[in-house]
């Protein structure tokens, strides 16, 4: 077993940075008895002298344009949940431990993704483009990692003999004592784990308490540490706040780009693409504006997908300014991994067209970007109907029509008893007799011509069987 | 960037599948046209103006045998905003292979614009037959670049007036109509000068070879539901 320890220092903050681009002075209040102070800041509100432990008053003194939220536990842990369907591509075996940090066990994956430093930096690059930066550690025991990532050192410890060495010097402060118990260890002159470990054993189970001796042979792999494993939903749901109301629409793709990556991250671990998802944009006090998106064919990639919203959201006239993001998928289809459909080029230019559609449909809206298909019916006007593009079906046997259609037949004037469309219409083929109908819709019957004008354009007309016998224009032969 | 992406490039020409010198074409199915044509045919990867006056008069019946080659050998076609709706029998019988068939039925001038572009430019189209009104020399330059760039076939259907602005379609060509068919003047294309006039007639269609005849004495065969593709031959 090898488990790799997330541990996100900054995630209250972030659950409020990581929606924006270049967000301004920004700080997470912590409220004690309706006293409010600054539990975190970020850079920008840094570089004004605001310092965690500050009351805000004094904050706001510094810094007029400071935003603060209060801290959000909630969001961090749905955010670490977000964070542990993008992580599901590492491994299928991961646990929370909040309220900042996810175990990951990775001995299994270490060969597939070329060994632990090129695992540690996909992870960490990967992290840090969904906007968190994140302490990583790794050790043959997950409470092992969780210490060191606490203690920020980046190791990776392969080895439960050299387990001990590495976490000997961190402070007994990390393991989550009780106050009266921690003032009795420093009493006794133990400040890291290696000074209790170098008791002997029986006198510090006296001493320390058997849950602390049992807490640090789970640190050091002696024992086995069973941890609730994070079950997976269904489907995929993740939510991400902007640092500040966006009331422009195109401002909104960065903070989707990073919903779409932890989507990624979740298809990736399935082997599945989808096919249909929803966008909402929420607002303050009004219900979210929901933008459901519908593909041609199922993806995962990550560029084709912001690029439909993009459409999308250039098209979408926001009804208000809006405050965060929600994505939901809940279909999924397989797709086939990368490294199959690389050689493969068929399949390649499938993408191509499938991008062209969507991209089209994306930005044009779905009426109006058709396919047709004929249907076997011999009466003209429902002898066709639009379908999604690439869907037609062939159909066999059909009789021969115009190019052209018109929308609806068009009556034709009569001079001197021949009809007349840019000139007296000469019938040179016909007539084709159609009838019936009556069972869905007009009774009708007609005798069709091929005709044509003296400008040599030739037509498909028809005259009515029945009075009045009037003449039309249904198509045109080009 | 990977192989597949690599060989979608527009200027990245493989031996084998393109391996004409110079101009590559596709065959428009009439012979005394295509020797007229640089490549012989119509050009690929290259915007081409059909000039003349009445819808109708047998310009999309020039483009038919090259449009149907084209979705048969696995590439799309794509209308922009056609003046009429595309009628699918008829496609179907000129040999177009429906289900690489779209057509954009938006027709404000910028979206017809952009959507011509990217389909010229997507790589995956074969032909993209545009009736584009009033397109302005950025444009048409545009849409020659998204040509070149995408491989693909760019047809513009354009009034006869155009012939006197300049246009940067490698070819471009008017049509008037003549006895049975129309008469082609090639006025611009690559390598060669203005041609003399060339005559053109529909070979007969597979649509009306067969003649046309009743369909009255099927119908109660029709009506009692006999005829299960209810096409009445």
């Amino acid at each position: 077993m090898l488990w790799l320890s997330l541990y996100l220092p900054h995630l209250p903050l972030e659950v409020f940075l990581r929606g924006g681009a270049q967000p301004g002075p920004l700080a997470v209040l912590a409220t004690h008895s309706n006293r409010q102070t600054i539990l975190a800041r970020n850079r920008a509100a840094a570089a004004h002298g605001i310092t965690p432990g500050m009351p805000l008053g004094a904050a706001l003194s510094l810094c007029a344009d400071l935003v603060t939220h209060p801290r959000e536990e909630g969001a961090e842990g749905t955010a670490l949940e977000g964070l542990a369907l993008w992580a599901e591509q590492f491994t299928p075996t991961l646990s929370l431990a909040l309220p900042a940090a996810l175990l990951l066990e990775v001995e299994g994956s270490l060969k597939l993704f070329g060994g632990v430093e090129a695992l540690r930096e996909r992870i960490d690059s990967g992290v840090t483009a969904l906007g968190y930066r994140a302490r990583l550690a790794l050790a043959p025991s997950p409470l092992g990692a969780w210490l060191l990532a606490q203690a920020g050192q980046h190791q990776s410890v392969l080895n439960r003999g050299e387990l001990e060495q590495a976490l000997s010097p961190l402070p007994l402060g990390l393991l989550d004592l009780p106050k009266e118990k921690s003032k009795a260890l420093r009493g006794m002159g133990l400040y890291t784990l290696g000074d209790c470990l170098r008791l002997p054993r029986d006198g510090a189970a006296k001493r320390l308490g058997p849950e602390f001796l049992a807490a640090l042979d789970r640190a050091l792999g002696r024992v086995p540490d069973p941890l609730p494993l994070f079950t997976p939903p269904a489907r995929f749901h993740s939510r991400i706040a902007l640092p500040a109301e966006v009331e422009n629409a195109e401002a909104l793709l960065f903070a989707a780009r990073r919903l779409l990556l932890e989507m990624q991250g979740f298809l990736l671990a399935r082997s599945m693409g989808v096919q249909t998802f929803e966008l909402y944009l929420t607002h303050h006090h009004r219900p979210p504006s929901r933008l459901p998106v519908g593909l041609v064919a199922p993806t995962r990639e990550i560029d084709h997908l912001l690029g439909l919203l993009k459409e999308l959201l250039g098209r979408f006239e926001l009804p208000a300014p809006v405050d965060g993001l929600v994505l939901t998928a809940e279909q999924f289809v397989p797709l086939a991994s990368h490294n199959k459909a690389l050689f493969n080029e068929p399949k390649a230019e499938q993408q191509g067209w499938q991008q062209l559609v969507e991209r089209l449909r994306a930005r044009l809206g779905e009426e109006t970007v058709k396919g047709i298909q004929p249907v076997a019916d011999h009466r003209p006007e429902r002898a066709w109907r639009t379908v999604v593009p690439g869907q037609a079906k062939p159909l066999p046997g059909v009789p021969s029509r115009p190019l052209w259609l018109l929308p609806e037949p068009e009556l034709l004037k009569e001079v001197d008893g021949h009809p007349w469309h840019g000139g007296r219409l000469v019938l040179q083929q016909g007539p084709e007799r159609i009838e019936s109908g009556w069972w869905d819709g007009p009774d009708m019957a007609r005798d069709y011509f091929v005709a044509a004008n003296p400008r040599h354009g030739r037509y498909w007309v028809y005259r009515e069987c029945r009075p009045p016998r009037r003449w039309f224009l249904h198509g045109v032969f080009s | 960037m990977s192989l597949a992406e690599v060989l979608q490039r527009a200027d990245i020409w493989r031996g084998g599948t393109h391996a004409h010198e110079g101009h590559v074409a596709v065959p428009s199915g009439h012979a005394p046209l295509d020797q007229q044509l640089p490549g012989g045919g119509w050009p690929l990867g290259a915007l081409t103006e059909l000039l003349f006056d009445h819808p109708g008069m047998g310009e999309l019946q020039l483009l038919m045998p090259a449009q149907a080659r084209l979705t048969q050998a696995g590439r799309w076609l794509v209308w922009v905003t056609p003046p009429y709706l595309p009628y699918a029998p008829a496609l179907a019988a000129a040999g177009v292979e429906l289900s690489r068939f779209l057509y954009i039925d938006d027709h404000a001038p910028k979206a017809a614009l952009w959507a011509m572009e990217q389909a010229l430019r997507s790589g995956a189209c074969g032909a993209v037959l545009g009736w584009l009104t009033n397109p302005d020399p950025r444009a048409l330059r545009r849409l020659q670049l998204a040509a070149e760039a995408g491989g693909a076939m760019g047809v513009l259907f354009r009034p006869p007036q155009a012939a006197r602005q300049a246009s940067p379609a490698a070819l471009r060509v008017q049509l008037t109509p003549a006895h049975n068919g129309l008469t082609l003047r090639i006025l611009k294309r690559r390598g060669g000068w203005a041609s003399q006039p060339i005559h053109w007639e529909p070979g007969t269609p597979r649509h009306l070879s067969g003649g046309i005849h009743s369909c009255a004495p099927d119908l109660e065969r029709c009506r009692a539901g006999e005829a299960e593709d209810g096409s009445c031959r």
